[in-house]
């Protein structure tokens, strides 16, 4: 399975990627929505799963989110929102936008681990 | 004892700032140019001088000087640090005696007591347990989640000063229903030691420098998303920006602008570390 993790905090990108490979997962990185967008249309094919945080400058994660539910072509990979907005309303706005699961920070290993099984289920 | 103090030749957004400074210290500040100021001189306790970037105003600020005599107000000046610089170029014995813009309720506080002896009248505000909770919440959960570290909070007081003894601190700017800002400030040991837990580092495996800066921002943004969860709907609901860390101490986390901060100190591993947040709900 290959993930795509998107998020401005390499904190954040370190353990997931530290999480997911000790899993056998194989993961790609963006730092922001515009290149998480171009390294997704070039590895259409393979990824399995996007993780997208939702505070990230330029564009936020619910725009991205949003771009990769316009496109037919990812309609098959599913996208989980991991953020530190934790409020009811946004839950719902990422819901409403073709988001499959959500997790809020701060979180732990094993909660992050069962929320990937879920959403690639 | 007089409470009238006089603001020489103050710009009108320096004169507001000024003004509503001194009010917290129950002083009176009138605006006066350089003449009327020298005319009046011995009505007023304290005369504030304000020393523009550019120009000659040494002779403009040893009348002020000599218009009092020698018995009546002291004279402070208040100058940018360009302003500063040019007065201390002109005048080398008056570092005392100036303050810097923008003004700091600390140092203001700290030249009144000096000059004139008056001191701030305790703070009224009472400590809300309901404002203040989900950021201790949110920093245990933090902790806990992220570097599995046990914390418990130790203190929790009012101070007017940003400055931390931390050697790293994030801060996260809060805008919104309320606005104001919030800080976490770290001993440098304890950071590295929070950081490398975060990123499950081996033993003896150290976090670089971006790491740090990386991990006490992301650390401060989950501990403020945590709280802004729970201050939805509430007066003190805000939106979050993105982190901004500083390093190197002592240093400033804010700049509070005549506001109270509230200091949360806690422990953990043997070692303390502060969270200070200022948060005041806008006037409706």
């Amino acid at each position: 399975m290959t993930i795509l993790s998107v998020d401005d905090s390499t904190t954040i990108r370190r353990i997931v990627k530290r999480t997911v490979t000790e899993l056998g997962h194989e993961v790609l990185e963006a730092p922001d929505g515009p290149t998480a967008l171009e390294v997704l249309s070039q590895n259409s094919d393979k990824v399995n799963l996007v993780i997208l945080d939702w505070n990230m400058p330029g564009m936020t994660g619910l725009e991205v989110l949003k771009a990769i539910r316009a496109e037919s072509k990812y309609s098959g990979i599913p996208v989980m929102m991991l953020t530190s907005e934790a409020e009811q309303g946004y839950v719902v706005q990422a819901l409403q936008a073709g988001a499959k699961n959500y997790l809020t920070k701060p979180f732990d290993k094993e909660m992050l681990n069962l929320k990937i099984q879920e959403s690639v289920a | 004892m007089n409470r009238e103090v006089a603001l020489v030749g103050f710009p009108r957004l320096q004169e507001q700032i000024a003004t509503r400074m001194l009010a917290e210290h129950e002083l009176n500040a009138t605006h006066l140019t350089q003449e009327e100021a020298e005319k009046q001189v011995s009505k007023y306790g304290l005369l504030f001088f304000f020393w523009p970037d550019s120009g000659e105003h040494k002779h403009h600020f040893k009348a002020l000087q000599s218009s009092s005599n020698g018995s009546s107000p002291p004279v402070l000046i208040v100058a940018s640090a360009a302003g500063k610089r040019s007065a201390m170029s002109v005048l080398p014995d008056i570092q005392d005696s100036i303050l810097s813009t923008p003004l700091q309720p600390h140092d203001l506080s700290a030249k009144l007591s000096h000059f004139i002896k008056v001191e701030k009248p305790a703070a009224s505000v009472a400590l809300n347990a309901d404002f203040i909770n989900p950021f201790v919440e949110g920093t245990v959960a933090t902790l806990k989640q992220m570097a599995e570290m046990v914390c418990v909070r130790t203190n929790l007081s009012l101070s007017e000063d940003a400055k931390t003894s931390g050697d790293i601190s994030g801060t996260i700017g809060l805008s919104g229903e309320a606005e104001g800002f919030v800080s976490v400030s770290f001993r440098l040991d304890l950071a590295q030691k929070i950081v490398g837990k975060m990123l499950m580092l081996e033993d003896g495996e150290a976090a670089s420098e971006d790491d740090m800066r990386d991990g006490v921002g992301e650390f401060m943004n989950m501990v403020a998303g945590y709280a802004k969860a729970q201050l939805a709907n509430t007066e003190h609901s805000f939106m979050l920006s993105i982190p901004n860390v500083i390093s190197g101490g002592p240093h400033s986390v804010g700049q509070p602008r005549g506001l109270s901060l509230f200091v949360i100190d806690f422990e953990t591993d043997g070692s303390e570390f502060h969270v200070i947040v200022c948060l005041v709900p806008k006037k409706k």
